[in-house]
């Protein structure tokens, strides 16, 4: 017997593409917010809260300084893809050497990957703080992305989604709960300091490459160039992407502010989010670990979702596989087969007994930093394109901040080598 | 087997051995349902910023081992710039998204396969496998074991999307295929490109193209062509189609859409915004044929000559009586073989003895009903008998089955 349904919902379920369904939910929240939100991933509040935890309110404006990068950067891929109607991958697919394609895709998804497998051992943190074993806690966390994703229930993809925005208020009030000292926490938005150590600067670096991301490059592209905004929006799309790099700025700088109120000033430091969770207890209550915990999972959710989706779909463009998702059924398609392998190879591999998770990490987040100026480089060429961008084409403004970002990243990258050449010779 | 990808950058000498340049490009010309024979190369010549373009036919070998001229270079008619009406191979193809006609899919081309085709030297296929791909990045050796099979697509069976979704240039094997196929295709495009594929059908294609693609989809593409353009693909779009598309816009799309409406549609159109989406009303469309029941077979029969056009999946004429109110139905079986003089009401099944379904009945109750009895369209009338509209089983089957 046939099941019957009403109309509105198989509507809703007639989607071949995912893309179009993704779009769906994201018609109520602008695309650069949800960008924004995303960043805000377990890599993300481990980063913010172990740099506040280290160097207090020292590395504050730093945030400052990406939510410039941010927004120039966003804003160009926004631009890019509402005038060429195409994705990055494609783009550069198209018009640069495939070997060049070929080496920033491979790039792009070792850094990814390394950032979803971030994600999972934000879930896993919060399986430790609960004591909930672990394997049952992230492979069923993998097992329900994996499920909203592919069965597309837009509803609850939806709601969940929007709960999980909301959330992100928690780390706002962790950050009123911890009474920082407010006066030098805002003064130290704009007033830059510096101390003269690796650690330090790596901690810059880390802020860095975990707020501007490749997948949010692919991201903000991808999603403007399919959602058919119109050329004559640019202007909405604009105050959307800087809405959306001012509020992954707003809550990282309450993050830091959190650990940097009550670890920092009593010398508590941590080296990851679970570490931050529990170390608040006593300072800020079991209300703010509460608090902390439960963001890090909705963080380290949203973050695998939407960084594996971009993933994927990613992938798929730049070699020509998008095309295949319609034939036969979901589970065959290429984009589904990467979404499942990037969830469960990452969540299997947070699981391995001492799986020297840190280093990779780490590595991850440089290699985010390293391949992010070859990106936008691309970024900047194509923007400069005529036959591509009209009249549309970055102005002279927008290209000397594009390649201020760029000698900027270089030079961290640069500086952050070198400290490593300096100590290997030592 | 030659392919152009381990061609590109090759060095081009001529009969003394001189090295002209590198060759960079190909040109050809595309003509539906023929191979393209490569009719001009593009060739960067040395420490030049400057490109020269030199007839095909000056060309004595070109392989991977020697691409070399027949004669000296100083002899050969070179252009400047790249005469109108070609193509170029590596800027227009290569990397490029193109429409496997056959498989009604959109590929991204990895290589394309070049090869001898009645004495020319032509562009064969188009080479879409994990193969081609590693040949570009010159590790074939990685495939010793010859897992990764090359698949090509026939070139006479691909469309090239870039530049080429314009009308007159997309080939006629494309807008031959079913709509539903190039709703796919169009789908699969980007928006820009979709949106021009869908432009350069004729007016009937584009309508029922328009009607197959993804309702969403259809919503983000009617907002990006122009007013008159979407005033064009709606006017020939089925009542329930378009209902269904109005719905889904946002208030001032759909006004502005209404506003290239005829009169008379839009009346229509009215009508059936008012049923509820789920109800026998909101399913059926006011797209039929009807008749009075003195109407002769011979005139009935050569309505739907003239009206054919206008209608697409309607087997049955519909016999209303002065008021509207519904006779019977007389299918076209019948009208084909009954004698011409004879009138509608003497030959029609009288609606009496048919199943009907009022506009406010579920979607659930009205497949039951199709089912039960075997009917492939059911009349909807009001509790005065009044005929509102026809709900057909395909309309049923979408609902039922929406992944198709």
């Amino acid at each position: 017997m046939l099941r019957f349904m009403d109309k509105k919902n198989t509507k809703e379920i007639k989607k071949k593409k995912l893309w179009p369904k993704l779009l769906l939910i994201m018609s109520v929240i602008g695309p650069g917010i949800i960008a924004g939100t995303a960043d805000n991933d377990a890599g993300g509040i481990a980063t913010y809260a172990v740099a506040g935890s280290q160097f207090g309110y020292h590395l504050i404006w730093i945030l400052f300084l990406t939510t410039f990068v941010l927004a120039i950067t966003q804003e160009m891929g926004a631009r890019l893809g509402i005038v060429s109607g195409k994705g990055l991958a494609a783009l550069i697919r198209e018009n640069f050497p495939f070997r060049a394609t070929f080496f920033i895709i491979l790039l792009s998804f070792i850094a990814n990957w390394a950032n979803i497998l971030a994600e999972f051992s934000g879930v896993s943190a919060v399986a430790n703080i609960y004591g909930i074993p672990n394997w049952l806690f992230v492979l069923s966390s993998a097992g329900l992305i994996s499920w909203l994703v592919i069965s597309g229930n837009f509803k609850n993809i939806q709601r969940i989604f929007l709960t999980s925005s909301a959330l992100y208020f928690a780390y706002v009030f962790a950050g009123f709960m911890s009474h920082p000292d407010w006066s030098a926490a805002l003064k130290s938005i704009v007033v830059p300091s510096w101390i003269p150590t690796k650690d330090f600067l790596f901690m810059a670096i880390a802020l860095i490459g975990t707020t501007v991301t490749i997948w949010g490059q692919f991201f903000i592209q991808s999603y403007f160039a399919e959602k058919g905004v119109r050329t004559q929006d640019l202007n909405w799309s604009r105050a959307d992407v800087y809405l959306g790099s001012f509020w992954t700025n707003f809550v990282a700088f309450f993050i830091i502010v959190a650990t940097a109120g009550t670890l920092y000033v009593h010398g508590v430091t941590i080296t990851d989010a679970a570490d931050a969770a529990k170390a608040l207890e006593p300072f800020a209550g079991v209300l703010a670990k509460h608090l902390f915990a439960w963001g890090l999972y909705n963080a380290s959710m949203l973050g695998a979702g939407v960084v594996t989706i971009s993933t994927a779909y990613t992938i798929t463009e730049a070699f020509g596989w998008e095309g295949k998702v319609n034939a036969g059924f979901k589970e065959s398609s290429s984009f589904y087969k990467l979404f499942l392998f990037c969830i469960f190879s990452t969540a299997l591999v947070v699981l391995i007994p001492n799986f020297p998770l840190v280093p990779v990490l780490v590595t991850s987040q440089a290699l985010n930093t390293f391949v992010l100026p070859i990106l936008f480089f691309f970024l900047l060429k194509l923007l400069n394109r005529k036959d591509i961008m009209g009249d549309n084409k970055n102005g002279l403004s927008l290209n000397v901040f594009g390649w201020i970002s760029i000698l900027i990243l270089s030079g961290l990258n640069l500086a952050y080598l070198g400290y490593l050449v300096f100590n290997i010779i030592k | 087997m030659p392919y152009l990808s381990p061609l590109k950058n090759s060095q081009v000498s001529d009969s003394a051995d001189e090295i002209v340049g590198r060759l960079e490009d190909v040109l050809v010309k595309v003509k539906p349902g023929e191979y393209s024979a490569l009719e001009y190369i593009v060739i960067r010549k040395r420490r030049h910023k400057k490109r020269i373009i030199i007839p095909y036919e000056a060309v004595e070998n070109f392989s991977r081992e020697e691409i070399s001229l027949r004669s000296l270079y100083s002899k050969i008619n070179i252009l400047e710039t790249p005469p109108d009406g070609y193509i170029f191979l590596n800027r227009d193809v290569m990397d490029q998204q193109i429409v496997d006609v056959a498989g009604a899919r959109v590929v991204r081309v990895n290589d394309l396969r070049i090869g001898d085709f009645e004495g020319k030297m032509c562009v064969l296929g188009i080479d879409v496998s994990l193969r081609g791909l590693l040949r570009r990045l010159g590790l074939t050796w990685i495939d010793f074991l010859g897992l990764f099979k090359v698949n090509l697509i026939d070139w006479r069976k691909a469309q090239p999307v870039k530049g080429m979704l314009k009308l007159d240039s997309v080939s006629k094997d494309l807008t031959r295929l079913h709509p539903a196929d190039i709703a796919n295709i169009v789908e699969d495009l980007s928006l820009k490109q979709g949106s021009s594929l869908v432009l350069s059908l004729d007016k009937n294609m584009a309508a029922r193209v328009f009607e197959e693609i993804d309702p969403e989809i259809q919503k983000i593409l009617i907002s990006r062509l122009s007013p008159e353009h979407a005033a064009r693909i709606s006017e020939r779009m089925s009542i329930d189609e378009l209902v269904d598309l109005l719905q889904s816009l946002p208030k001032h799309q759909s006004k502005q859409l209404l506003e290239y409406v005829e009169q008379e549609r839009i009346k229509k159109v009215n009508k059936l915004l008012s049923y509820e989406d789920d109800t026998a009303g909101g399913l059926m469309t006011t797209d039929y044929l009807s008749g009075s029941p003195e109407d002769s077979v011979a005139v009935t029969v050569e309505k739907i000559r003239q009206l054919s056009e206008n209608f697409r999946s309607i087997n049955y004429v519909y016999v209303l009586d002065d008021k509207g109110r519904y006779k019977g139905v007389v299918s076209f079986r019948t009208l084909l073989v009954s004698d011409p003089l004879d009138s509608l009401k003497n030959i029609m099944k009288k609606s009496i003895h048919l199943t009907v379904l009022h506009p406010d009945q579920s979607i659930k109750s009205v497949a039951h009903l199709m089912t039960k009895y075997d009917l492939n369209s059911a009349a909807v009338v009001d509790q005065d008998n009044k005929f509102l509209g026809v709900v057909t089983v395909d309309d049923v089957m979408r609902v039922l089955v929406p992944n198709a």
